[in-house]
């Protein structure tokens, strides 16, 4: 997987879960919303592990020291992907 | 507290730079329907909403609307990224670079720079979250009228979500208005402000 494709299963996962977070802000008895939500904390969790992994850090709480300080080497957002 | 995470929220990958373009996109950057006026509106109403689902939209678009901050930033700078002096003369941008070079600033389409003044917070939560559901329309017109001048499918493409966006947070500040509705004399909505008349005291 190249890392556009890790980040974009990311992007993906994390877009779920935010616009299923804004409509049980409104609706937070609805089940089905909740059982989805569920579900995306674990597609994002691996997909945020598995960009991490190979990639770097996503949030720098997550930086492996033991390799230097990864969180400025690798790309900023705003550079082009590939 | 927040937290940043290295990454778009949506994609940007512009291949082709045109800074003729980036002059009127920044305006959703610093312009009166921006992102930074829009997500400091709803993260400044929130303090004083008494309504706790009502509170949470506004801190969950609000932060969003950093997300999109930085979209929109990122497709001005892929827009600008290695101009000459020839392509910034071109694109009648002279005024821009003198001010700012390549550095991204926070002003409207028509050069003035942000202010405060064009986001509200009222402290009354029927005021606010009627502003806030004309803000995300304007917003949402504001993106409507880019999309009709822009014509690089690695523009449209984010701009696109962006305004979809907008729509989305239209409905959500709806249902927050009729949350806030319901916990009110339906007779007279108006009777009292909740976030002054209803504090414990």
């Amino acid at each position: 997987m190249t890392r556009s494709e890790a980040l974009r299963r990311v992007q993906e996962a994390d877009f779920v879960l935010y616009d299923l977070n804004l409509f049980l802000d409104t609706h937070p008895t609805n089940q089905m919303a909740l059982d989805l939500f569920r579900q995306f904390q674990q597609e994002f969790a691996e997909a945020a592990a598995d960009y991490e992994s190979q990639f770097g850090p996503l949030v720098a709480d997550d930086a492996d020291t033991t390799q230097g300080w990864a969180w400025v080497q690798t790309p900023w957002p705003w550079e082009m992907e590939d | 507290m927040w937290q940043y995470e290295k990454r778009l929220q949506f994609p940007v990958n512009i291949k082709n730079p045109n800074p003729a373009l980036a002059k009127f996109i920044i305006s959703q950057y610093g312009g009166p329907d921006g992102e930074i006026g829009a997500s400091l509106r709803y993260l400044s109403q929130r303090y004083s909403m008494p309504y706790r689902e009502v509170a949470g939209v506004l801190t969950d678009v609000g932060t969003e609307e950093l997300a999109h901050l930085e979209m929109v930033a990122t497709i001005v700078r892929q827009l600008t990224r290695n101009m000459t002096i020839e392509e910034i003369k071109e694109a009648g941008m002279e005024t821009y670079f003198v001010d700012h070079t390549g550095g991204v600033y926070a002003q409207a389409a028509a050069g003035f720079p942000f202010d405060a003044l064009c986001f509200a917070s009222k402290g009354d939560a029927i005021t606010d979250l009627v502003e806030d559901m004309a803000a995300e329309q304007k917003a949402r017109t504001t993106y409507d009228n880019i999309l009709r001048m822009v014509d690089d499918p690695d523009v449209i493409d984010p701009i696109r979500f962006l305004r979809e966006r907008e729509i989305v947070h239209f409905q959500r500040f709806g249902e927050s208005l009729r949350i806030v509705q319901d916990n009110l004399n339906s007779k007279n909505f108006y009777a009292i402000n909740p976030e002054f008349d209803l504090r414990q005291q």
